[in-house]
């Protein structure tokens, strides 16, 4: 088979996936897209050559990095944003702790809707590391170690972004 | 909820929130694949050299045009024919002698 539709085929198995890895990250649709199409060409353009059974690590490193970027370029604008409109170290703080300590109550306020509407919203809340090897572990089946490589961290800041991410996400969903 | 319900419940949600993707967001996806697949072929099928080949047929052309300019006489060529003349030392004297030729000839004519 022709490398552009093998290419084709991988891609087109991660691409969902990818999409959702990004839309829990960045909670937005166009910057979701934007980061799986960046992480597709740069995959396919500095990989494609690699063997196949090492893309779907490849692919994911790329991914898990565009994700890690774009929250460093949403922190850097938010931060100017906040000082140029005056409250600048109210914004940073705000910024710092919004996903970790945004207040548990939405999420119990959806009791009564979908579970899986709520599971989704608790997992949107996760800190961009914990949500990262928690949705690696769990979701894509990868090891601790697969895991560690497309974080590009070390396999005890897995253990420990997934046992924190595990307990948060519990805390979350207590009312299910 | 403990960890044996949770994980189980994480996949299978997300994994039907996977399949129920809007069919906008689909077709944005299949997009950005074509995209990066198409971005691909120029650069597997065209090599770095084909770049160095098109500069060198560039300058071979450009030298090429420009050859005929070089070898058009120029205006200093034609002066240097006046000056292979005038260095002449036996054209010089024939030039001083002019005067004496006209009349030498007329002479001849009414005589």
């Amino acid at each position: 088979m022709d490398t552009s539709c093998e290419l084709d085929k991988f891609l087109a198995s991660v691409e969902k996936k990818a999409y959702c890895h990004a839309e829990f990250a960045t909670k937005q649709t166009e910057e979701a897209l934007d980061i799986v199409q960046e992480t597709m060409l740069a995959f396919v353009s500095r990989y494609a050559n690699k063997p196949k059974g090492e893309w779907p690590a490849l692919f994911h490193r790329i991914l898990q990095n565009q994700i890690r970027d774009w929250y460093r370029r949403s922190t850097v604008r938010s931060r100017w944003r906040g000082w140029f409109s005056g409250d600048a170290d109210e914004h940073q703080q705000q910024l710092q702790n919004q996903p970790a300590k945004q207040s548990v109550e939405p999420i119990k306020q959806l009791a009564a809707a979908d579970i899986g509407e709520g599971l989704v919203n608790a997992l949107k809340q996760l800190p961009n590391r914990q949500q990262q090897a928690f949705l690696l572990r769990v979701w894509e089946g990868f090891s601790v170690k697969e895991t560690a490589q497309s974080m590009g961290c070390s396999d005890g800041s897995v253990k420990t972004h997934l046992s924190r991410a595990t307990a948060r996400m519990r805390e979350l969903l207590e009312d299910y | 909820m403990n960890q044996d319900e949770l994980e189980p419940l994480v996949k299978q949600t997300l994994d039907e929130r996977k399949k129920s993707l809007p069919g906008h967001i689909q077709s944005a996806l299949a997009q950005a694949r074509y995209s990066a697949i198409t971005s691909a072929r120029p650069s597997q099928s065209s090599p770095w050299w084909w770049g160095g080949i098109a500069t060198a047929a560039s300058i071979t052309l450009a030298v090429v045009l420009w050859q005929p300019v070089l070898t058009t006489p120029s205006v200093d060529s034609v002066g240097f024919d006046d000056m292979e003349l005038i260095a002449a030392e036996d054209d010089f004297e024939f030039y001083e002698d002019l005067e004496f030729i006209v009349w030498l000839n007329e002479m001849e004519q009414t005589g």
